[in-house]
């Protein structure tokens, strides 16, 4: 589609222009960001304040909150805010390879803040594992080239079956190098097998477009390519797709904006503070390869 | 329900035959040069100062008391023939042929008789748009457009450049009934919206009702766009062509046997793709990436008392490498006209038409082990017999029946994953529309003329697996925000669902307030069963047509409007003026919920939402008809909202397509025989948008967050543009033969960047930033030169 876009671009003369506009008027959120897992050690609850759209400042952190995550074990987790990054708080275990997050068990964070105090909760589904990346040789096509991407190298593709029943739902983070890739277009989640959420994908191997979503630049020799698919649910499924939505809603069929969804409520019903952003938990399978020209593979679809 | 109806026609029939005879002149008036009946041509009794005019075949019936009398026949581009015929109490048959005017000076001149229909005419809210005239509009990389010429009339806009479609009257683009010879076309458009899918070397007429819609069309709530093609030229071969910039035409008209049957067969191809193809590589090399269409119509004058015509429409927009889609509408129309007696002529018509698209990710078929495709298509089959009784000059009645069949396919998926393969997507549904209608024109003084009737339609939905939807309301949630869930309730397959039965009541008059000049008024009511799933700022080719079911209700649209018409200048005709005001209220509105998904989601009433529009204007219109400058100006002042439960807190907001100036000026200039040009400017607030109000920054990207109640917070900038074309008429064309042209366009003279739309996005290289973005989609001046000929 994108390509069939830039083939329009290049006869109907189009052109996008940055225009200065002014933010509109309204109440400020106080945004969770944090996705718990069940890997070993450090886990981080990110607490802002949103902004007027066209401010670029930083974004205001919320200091000195209580932040709580209790599970349905009747374990109890205390955050404390870093020293370094204000509006950051952490779950530090002393050993470092004890995990907080475990398959199975539900989360609620409480966070209090003046006469405020949200709740949100995030249950922890299982993730298959990444059963293989594979790569061939290629030719940059027009999406994939740009300032210091390769003309020429390898595009892979990543294998893993979706597990059986119906509504899971996957994101899947890929890095080059150790750095991830962060564009809007980059935001890969998936609902069974397929990239919308339609029935009958459930238990598939993950389609074509998942498996080859994982090149928006080229890899060359020795670039190491990793993967960390990360199990979501159903709700946070809602909230990155209406996300990637938004944040790639233009040209000639773009929508009509709406509201990315939230689980971070305030339970103070008289206060005008509310919520945004997401609270998840997140069950992380990896898997990482370093791109070998010899282990190139003739076809690949 | 609808015998009754039907009984009371035959009734109304055989009551009127049986009416005191009078002395009957019929006959078709045809242009002396091809052949073609002459659609609207008048017929004066100088001695009576009454007449009538030819309907859309040509044909016309004069009932009088016999006697002797001058007849005069005119119509627009032709020279005017008078004859002394005698009215006998026989009824008598006289078929006309009159002259084209042969050069457009003198052309001009024999116009004024025929101008006068605006101001005498029982019709309002209506253009009537000559191909002539449109082929001298400056056009878009010269190709000329019916749909985009459309758009330069008071009352028509678009949401803007490359959509698809176009808005009457606030208006979405699925509430225009878009006819061909009959038969409705569903996507008019190709390259999304660039151009429309009417060969202008096929298309004979164009007549857009955007208001006081005769009782003999239904079935959309907003116009109806009915375009007659050739019948093809019954004395010569004909061959007209153009070669441009994005494609090339050709059209070859001849008889079959001279003055009885003729064809014309039309062909375009564009040629984006071979153009392109120097600087695609790679995947790309073989991109698919044209569109045609193919346009062919025979007809058979059997005897004074019968025709037949055979028409056809194929075009298809196809686009991709190995991932593609491709779009296209069909549409097959047979007709009999038939003259019962002199008075009763019959125009039966059986059509289909088809609309369909495909999406496959694998056009190639290279790997059908992981694919994905997906077709969609909506089916028509239809039956309508149409009456015109001429009572007398002054008074003609209209009544008809139409069954008219639905079929929808909205969506069938397969998917495979290595080689596991899954098919999903709506069930189909089918429905039955059966209408009936009655209309009566009649002149009852000098000074006033009524037109009313009354329709009647009745839809009738299936859902053919046999399983429908009840929409139970559910407490919101995160997955789920519209509060909607269905339930699914088995019946027998193909048993009916839900049935909507609609009396849509028409009414138009005439006063004449003084010389040249008139005052009309209209009501109307429609009613219209189809609804395109549409959640996007231009329509895409992939949005789906759905019927009215249990949950859907038919659209309704009831409209008023007000109109002064006058004619001024030497000959009293030079200028046409008119002023309208209308207010139009919609039923049943559809809009999507957040996170709606209509694309192959059995589910998908959930996700629809309901309410009312309306829509409200004035629009000012001055028409120069002769001397060497003509053209017109026309002004729309309007507004177009609607009011959704559950959207924008509960508030009305502006539509997409809401534009609330609208100044078009279009001028024609003939120099010589050799040279004329044409120019036209267009002045058109832009349309509202949305922005969010708030951002946070999440995992190092900037979220945006919108609030309800905040649609349409902002507006696209006004969007100004002026186009320029010059045409050089040559003596010869190819071989030496016929004639030809060269016309030189250039599209946005002044090189502005007009918006399309305001969007907002994360900076691409730091996502935690926010910009706006102003995407125009044509940024600049296009110039092109297209070459026609004719011989």
């Amino acid at each position: 589609m994108r390509y069939l876009i830039l083939l329009l671009s290049l006869f109907l003369f189009s052109c996008e222009d940055i225009v200065t506009l002014e933010s509109p008027q309204s109440d400020r959120f106080l945004v969770v960001e944090s996705t718990l897992t069940n890997l070993p050690g450090t886990q981080k609850i990110t607490l802002t304040r949103s902004q007027d759209f066209f401010d670029n400042g930083p974004a205001q952190a919320i200091r000195a909150a209580e932040v709580i995550v209790k599970d349905d074990s009747a374990n109890e987790y205390r955050f404390v805010e870093s020293t370094q990054t204000p509006g950051l708080y952490v779950w530090a275990p002393a050993d470092s390879t004890r995990r907080l997050g475990q398959v199975g068990r539900t989360y609620q964070l409480t966070v209090k803040t003046g006469s405020d105090t949200f709740i949100a909760s995030a249950k922890m589904n299982p993730v298959p594992p990444i059963d293989s990346i594979a790569y061939k040789k290629a030719t940059a096509n027009p999406g994939q080239t740009g300032e210091g991407k390769p003309k020429e190298g390898f595009e892979a593709r990543f294998f893993g079956n979706d597990l059986k029943g119906e509504g899971n739902c996957y994101r899947l983070k890929f890095y080059k190098n150790g750095k991830l890739f962060n564009a809007t277009s980059d935001l890969l989640v998936f609902y069974d097998s397929a990239l919308q959420k339609v029935s009958g994908t459930d238990g598939l191997m993950f389609n074509l477009p998942i498996r080859r979503a994982i090149n928006p630049e080229l890899y060359v020799a020795n670039d190491k390519l990793k993967l960390e698919l990360y199990s979501i649910s159903l709700d946070q499924f809602s909230f990155y797709s209406q996300a990637r939505l938004e944040l790639n809603n233009a040209g000639l069929f773009a929508r009509p904006a709406a509201n990315i969804p939230t689980n971070f409520v305030n339970t103070n019903k008289n206060s005008n503070l509310q919520g945004s952003g997401w609270f998840g938990a997140s069950a992380v399978s990896t898997l990482e390869t370093v791109i070998d020209p010899t282990k190139a593979r003739k076809d690949l679809p | 329900m609808n015998f009754r109806i039907l009984s009371v026609f035959i009734f109304l029939l055989v009551a009127f035959s049986s009416f005191a005879q009078k002395a009957t002149l019929s006959g078709y008036i045809k242009d002396a040069s091809s052949g073609e009946g002459i659609i609207g041509a008048s017929i004066y009794i100088k001695e009576l100062k009454t007449g009538n005019v030819t309907n859309t075949y040509g044909f016309f019936s004069l009932s009088v008391q016999p006697g002797d009398f001058t007849l005069v026949f005119s119509s627009s581009g032709y020279l005017k023939e008078e004859r002394k015929v005698t009215f006998s109490s026989k009824n008598q048959t006289l078929n006309i042929e009159l002259a084209p005017a042969s050069n457009e000076l003198a052309e001009v001149r024999v116009l004024a008789n025929a101008l006068d229909e605006n101001v005498k005419g029982i019709e309002m809210s209506v253009n009537k748009i000559d191909i002539k005239t449109i082929r001298k509009i400056p056009a878009l990389l010269g190709e000329v457009d019916l749909v985009r010429a459309i758009q330069l009339l008071p009352g028509v806009s678009t949401v803007g450049e490359g959509a698809s479609g176009f808005n009457v009257r606030g208006g979405g683009v699925d509430q225009n009934l878009v006819l061909l010879d009959d038969a409705p076309v569903y996507n008019s458009s190709h390259l999304f919206g660039f151009f429309s899918v009417f060969n202008p070397d096929a298309v004979k007429d164009v007549k857009l009702f955007k208001g006081g819609i005769p009782s003999q069309y239904g079935g959309r709530v907003s116009s109806i766009l009915d375009v007659k093609m050739k019948e093809g030229n019954a004395k010569k071969l004909e061959v007209n062509g153009g070669i441009g910039v994005i494609f090339s035409r050709i059209s070859i008209e001849a008889p079959l046997i001279k003055d009885k049957a003729s064809f014309i067969v039309a062909a375009r191809r564009s040629y984006i793709d071979v153009l392109a193809k120097p600087f695609l590589t790679g995947n790309n090399a073989d991109a698919a990436f044209n569109f045609y269409d193919l346009t062919a119509k025979v007809n058979y004058n059997i005897n004074s008392k019968n025709t037949v015509f055979l028409s056809g429409y194929f075009g298809r927009d196809v686009f991709g490498t190995g991932f593609g889609f491709n779009w296209g509408n069909s549409t097959i129309s047979a007709r009999w006209n038939h003259v019962f007696s002199n008075k009763l002529f019959l125009n039966a018509t059986a059509f289909y038409s088809n609309y369909d698209y495909l999406l496959d990710s694998d056009l190639k078929n290279k790997r059908p082990t992981d694919a994905f495709r997906w077709t969609s298509n909506i089916e028509n089959l239809s039956f309508k017999p149409d009456f015109t009784y001429y009572l007398t000059p002054d008074n003609t009645l209209t009544f008809g029946a139409q069954v008219l069949t639905y079929q929808f396919s909205p969506g069938k998926a397969v998917a495979s994953s290595n080689g596991d393969r899954r098919e999903f997507g709506q069930s189909n549904k089918s429905g039955v529309e059966l209408s009936a209608y009655v209309g009566d024109e009649w002149r009852l003084s000098p000074r006033l003329s009524v037109q009313y009737g009354i329709r009647y339609s009745n839809y009738d939905y299936r859902s053919d697996d046999g399983v429908y939807y009840e929409r139970i309301s559910v407490p919101a949630s995160i997955e789920n925000p519209t509060s909607f869930t269905l339930k699914p309730i088995q019946i027998a397959p193909t048993a009916s669902v839900a049935n909507y039965g609609n009396w849509e009541p028409r009414f138009a008059m005439n006063l004449k307030v003084g010389e040249n000049s008139s005052f009309k008024a209209s009501y109307n009511r429609l009613a219209q069963y189809v609804h395109l799933m549409s959640n996007t700022a231009a329509s895409t080719p992939l949005d789906v047509w759905t019927s009215s079911t249990n949950n859907i209700k038919p659209q309704i649209a009831d409209q008023v409007a007000l109109g002064l018409f006058k004619n001024l200048g030497e000959s009293g005709n030079d200028y046409e003026t008119s002023v309208e005001v209308y207010y139009k209220e919609m039923q049943n509105q559809i809009d999507y919920a957040d996170r709606a998904n209509l694309f192959l989601n059995p589910l998908f009433e959930k996700d629809l939402l309901f309410g009312k529009g309306r829509a409200y204007g004035a629009e000012f219109y001055v028409k120069k008809n002769v001397g060497k400058l003509t053209g017109w100006v026309s002004y729309t002042l309007a507004r177009s909202e609607r009011l959704i439960e559950g959207l924008n807190n509960d508030k009305w907001y502006v539509n997409r397509y809401d534009r609330t100036h609208t100044l078009n000026i279009v001028g024609q200039y003939t120099l010589s025989a050799k040279w004329s040009f044409g120019a036209n400017f267009a002045y058109i607030t832009g349309v509202p948008y949305s922005i969010p109000s708030q951002k946070y920054i999440f995992e190092g990207i900037a979220y945006p967050q919108t609030l309800p109640g905040t649609r349409g917070n902002i507006r696209v900038p006004d969007y100004h543009r002026l186009d320029f074309s010059a045409t050089k008429k040559n003596k010869k064309a190819l071989f030496g033969k016929g004639s030809s042209e060269w016309v030189f366009s250039v599209y946005n003279v002044y090189n502005k960047r007009n918006p399309f739309s305001i969007y907002t996005q994360p900076n691409e290289t730091n996502t935690m930033k926010t910009e706006a973005v102003q995407l125009s989609i044509i940024g600049s001046f296009v110039p092109a030169v297209t070459y026609n000929f004719t011989f």
